[in-house]
């Protein structure tokens, strides 16, 4: 089992970015009227963010960073640690870290890395960051997440088109003697790889030039999300001796209502307590953990559960304490 | 399981389609024959039938059984 645990970071504030551009799942001309119904009330989505072609994950990370490093009064040169997770990058190589550590003006001792993680991303990336910070006595770091999925999707493909959408998040994170231990239950199910996979662009292509485009095999995701998730949610609580009842917020990755409603009725969560955002923004990929805590968690004080599933396949979930969180208000792009 | 049991089930998978539909739906039906079956529709099935059944119906589940009575089956071997 990957259980662990982190020591001295406090999660203290997180901002968001979405594209100004929506689109409305009830104007799909894809779908039968009736179909088209159905799809809404199954998937809990109406509208989505689609960014333009000039706009980059990186972009839209970029916007919220600067919110959260003002909202916070934080100093530039005190950040010492980005990490970027997106499968969206900016190229295929430099990675696209570097550059925003230029163009957010931080001091060339800041130590930055892209990671290659999908909707377990948040969780895959709020583990390396505590893990260097613990460890490390860096004092700041930034963790920014996005993606522009929607680049990736085909227009006629049934599967993808109505869920997915684009956002770019940042979460500061800061080593701190006094911050309560953070708890992290991490598995990788690499066998089912091609379940979310992109093909194109890459080196098994051949670097090929064609439009890369995403292919989801959506019952394989779905019967995964339903089985897998579950067991990780209950041996995080086992190992970490907390209990369901010390829980105030539980934030999932906004896959679909569908597989939100069958985690909350398995693990008998009250829904009051599991806030979303797929009615207006869709499933943002590994954004979605830090865009719905940006916008449900400035009034939750304690233990809460993130918990991401999905491309990989993987899942991860943790249980950290937040006080006073800065949730920076919405940019849009 | 008794027969009133396997007739809740079809009653219940009945429910899940349009009228235009459930009339032709029996015990002897492939449900991956009918024209408003779908990936959407799939799921929709798998979280009613785990909410009602307590039961996880797998996709080989589905591929496995040809009729309803079989899919009924399935079900019923993995609640006991």
């Amino acid at each position: 089992m990957a259980f662990f645990s982190t020591y001295h970071v406090a999660m203290k504030g997180i901002a968001s970015c979405v594209p100004k551009n929506k689109s409305f799942n009830s104007d799909l001309s894809i779908f039968a009227d009736s179909e088209r119904e159905k799809l809404i009330a199954t998937l809990g989505i109406e509208t989505r963010r689609i960014a333009p072609k000039t706009i980059c994950a990186s972009d839209m990370c970029l916007v919220a960073a600067e919110k959260l490093i003002a909202d916070l009064k934080w100093k530039k040169e005190d950040i010492e640690l980005l990490i970027f997770v997106s499968q969206t990058p900016d190229y295929i190589l430099p990675g696209t870290s570097s550059q925003l550590v230029c163009k957010l003006g931080l001091s060339e001792n800041c130590v930055s890395y892209d990671l290659n993680q999908g909707c377990a991303g948040y969780v895959y990336g709020l583990s390396m960051a505590c893990n260097i910070l613990s460890s490390s006595k860096l004092k700041k770091g930034l963790l920014l997440i996005g993606d522009t999925i929607t680049k990736l999707i085909s227009p006629d493909d049934k599967s993808t088109v109505p869920l997915f959408s684009d956002a770019g998040t940042a979460t500061a994170l800061e080593y701190d003697e006094n911050a309560k231990p953070i708890f992290f239950d991490i598995k990788t199910m690499g066998k089912d790889y091609e379940s979310i996979i992109v093909k194109g662009g890459a080196a098994k292509a051949n670097f090929n030039t064609s439009p890369p485009i995403m292919a989801m095999k959506g019952m394989e995701v779905f019967q995964f999300s339903i089985s897998k998730v579950n067991p990780v949610i209950d041996e995080l609580f086992d190992l970490s001796g907390v209990k369901h009842q010390e829980i105030e917020a539980y934030v999932f990755h906004q896959a679909n209502q569908l597989i939100l409603d069958m985690l909350m009725s398995k693990q008998k969560i009250d829904p009051c307590k599991v806030p979303t955002t797929l009615k207006n923004f869709g499933n943002t990929n590994g954004a979605s953990i830090p865009l719905t805590a940006s916008l449900h968690l400035k009034t939750v004080n304690g233990k809460v559960l993130l918990c991401g599933f999905g491309v990989g396949l993987s899942v991860a979930a943790c249980i950290l304490e937040i006080s006073n969180l800065v949730c920076s208000e919405l940019s849009e792009i | 399981m008794s027969t009133y049991e396997l007739n809740d089930f079809v009653n219940l998978i009945k429910s899940m389609f349009s009228e235009k539909e459930n009339g032709s739906i029996s015990i002897d039906t492939d449900l991956k024959t009918l024209k408003e079956w779908s990936s959407l529709q799939n799921m929709i099935l798998v979280t009613e039938l785990d909410k009602v059944y307590n039961v996880i119906v797998t996709i080989e589940d589905f591929n496995n059984s040809k009729t309803l009575k079989e899919l009924f089956e399935v079900i019923v071997a993995k609640k006991n």
